[in-house]
């Protein structure tokens, strides 16, 4: 019988929570998202909160309110939207008041701005002088057929902000070959299997081209469960120690080594 | 947990893979293929799937015919682990799909239920087109597999038209499809759904408390799918033994033993 059972828990880096771009899903508060990470092993999350992406308010409630709760459990992505504005000091403010906060995320696709445009500018040179964790969601070509975080485009970014630890949401879908490449051309950039991990082969890919260290765990949750994914790594043909790199000890890497406003 | 898997293809692909992230909005992206049915058997072999009805990639992106024909020729020597889907056409133009000719055919070969690719094949599902078809398909209890890559309208449609047509959506999108998929099992009885994308948060517990654990079939959506996603989904959702059981076979082979050809 095959072995599906893991002796650890894991870590999911690219995480969200609340009501998400009008989707329909069970259970999506904190405490609907803690119990379903002890139902399926998940340790820790990185979250970036649908109201903070798609909710103009600029509240941040959900997010600072679940890191006070469950400081063991969630932590946070301060999302910048940039059709809001750009505001350094707010971002350093709300680091110093929230030790949850870990990095910043990045929707450049939806908030239809190119990810190497003047509006992030002030944010990546702030994220490269902290070296700062950076998860964005990339694909190569959006639901509108642009292709706002692309693979050049990327590679625009690292080439100018080498310090910064760039997490590519989603590894590029449509241009994961590329992401391969982003990874192993810059230090910093790192491939994200959220919902990417599903595609047959791609995980074992990954692994082969640029080494079980670049690769992370995410799942987009509450918007999917974490079994499907989790299974796909669980399942995949590569060693126990790369599975484990991938499910955990690198998120724990980036965790320890990323910078933020005040440290 | 003994599976059988209601959607898988093989055979090597000429044009690009697409992927269904929700319906409507395709990404293409390179992956890994079983380019033949002995390929397939080995991915199915790793992951303790004991057998799977599937269909061929010539099916959908060469020809339905050719594609059918592919299929049984491929898959011989496997009968007892592959079983085979055929794609329809409208009879109109492609007679060898009319109801006394297809479904002796079908009958010949074991084969016990279609696939419709209306965008890819040029034609509408629906009565103006296939009437008598649809009709004979829905009355023979022939499980018809429809993919709402290009959207759910005709889904709907078609169902709206044959309220008793047994279909299975397969290949459903990675986003969360309830609101377009709660309605037609609510519905309509004959109403199934693959498991192949299905990676909703509590999504297996909803259904089975909402429409009963018998609405669900598994399936691995290979290959754009690793096989290892649904199992272990199916694997861990908190659900009963005998729900499991029904979802991982007994709801396929029911539905395959009710087919009257
Ligand atoms: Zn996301």
């Amino acid at each position: 019988m095959k072995n599906w059972d893991l002796d650890y828990k894991v870590i999911d880096m690219h995480n969200h929570m609340g009501l998400e771009y009008c989707l329909y899903y069970p259970e999506h508060d904190a405490d609907g998202m803690v119990k379903a990470m002890d139902e399926s092993g998940i340790e820790l999350i990185v979250s970036a909160p649908c109201e903070d992406l798609f909710d103009g308010s600029g509240k941040r409630e959900q997010i600072t309110d679940a890191m006070k709760r469950y400081p063991d459990r969630i932590r946070g992505y301060y999302s910048v939207n940039p059709l809001l504005g750009v505001d350094i000091n707010e971002i350093e403010r709300a680091f110093k008041e929230n030790p949850g906060y870990v990095g910043l995320k990045l929707l450049p696709d939806y908030h239809r701005t190119n990810l190497n445009g003047e509006v992030y500018e002030p944010v990546f040179r702030f994220a490269n002088q902290h070296k700062m964790l950076v998860l964005s969601h990339t694909w190569g070509i959006s639901m509108n057929g642009e292709s706002c975080n692309s693979a050049d485009k990327i590679a625009d970014i690292l080439e100018k902000y080498p310090d910064i630890t760039f997490l590519m949401g989603h590894s590029i879908q449509g241009q994961v070959e590329e992401a391969i490449e982003i990874a192993n051309t810059f230090k910093g950039a790192y491939l994200d299997l959220c919902d990417t991990c599903r595609l047959n082969g791609v995980v074992e890919k990954m692994v082969k081209k640029a080494g079980s260290e670049k690769v992370i765990f995410g799942t987009d949750a509450p918007m999917q469960g974490y079994h499907f994914q989790m299974g796909a790594v669980i399942g995949a043909r590569i060693s126990k120690e790369e599975k484990r790199n991938i499910l955990r000890d690198n998120a724990l890497g980036i965790l320890r080594r990323a910078g933020c406003p005040n440290c | 947990m003994r599976l059988f898997d209601c959607n898988a293809c093989f055979g090597n692909e000429m044009i690009n893979h697409e992927c269904v992230n929700h319906e409507n909005f395709i990404v293409l992206e390179k992956v890994e293929l079983a380019k033949t049915a002995k390929e397939l058997l080995e991915y199915m072999e790793a992951m303790e799937i004991a057998k799977s009805l599937v269909w061929h990639k010539a099916q959908y992106e060469l020809d339905a015919t050719a594609g059918n024909q592919k299929l049984l020729s491929e898959i011989k020597g496997f009968e007892e682990r592959l079983k085979p889907s055929w794609t329809i056409l409208p009879d109109i133009t492609d007679e060898q799909y009319s109801p006394e000719r297809l479904f002796p055919e079908m009958k010949k070969h074991g084969v016990k239920a279609l696939r419709a690719f209306p965008v890819q094949d040029r034609y509408l599902l629906n009565g103006v087109t296939m009437g008598e078809q649809l009709s004979y398909i829905s009355q023979q209890r022939i499980p018809l597999f429809l993919s709402p890559q290009s959207g759910f309208e005709f889904i709907y449609e078609v169902l709206k038209e044959f309220p008793d047509l047994t279909v299975i959506l397969v290949n459903i999108g990675w986003w969360p499809s309830a609101r377009l998929i709660y309605p037609l099992l609510s519905r309509y009885q004959n109403v199934y759904f693959e498991t192949g994308d299905f990676s909703m948060m509590h999504g297996y517990e909803e259904v089975c408390n909402k429409f009963g654990s018998e609405r669900l079939l598994f399936g691995t959506n290979f290959p754009t799918n690793t096989m290892a996603g649904s199992i272990y989904a199916l694997m861990k959702a908190r659900i009963t033994q005998e729900q499991r059981e029904h979802i991982a076979h007994e709801n396929l082979e029911r539905i395959l033993s009710e087919v009257r050809l």
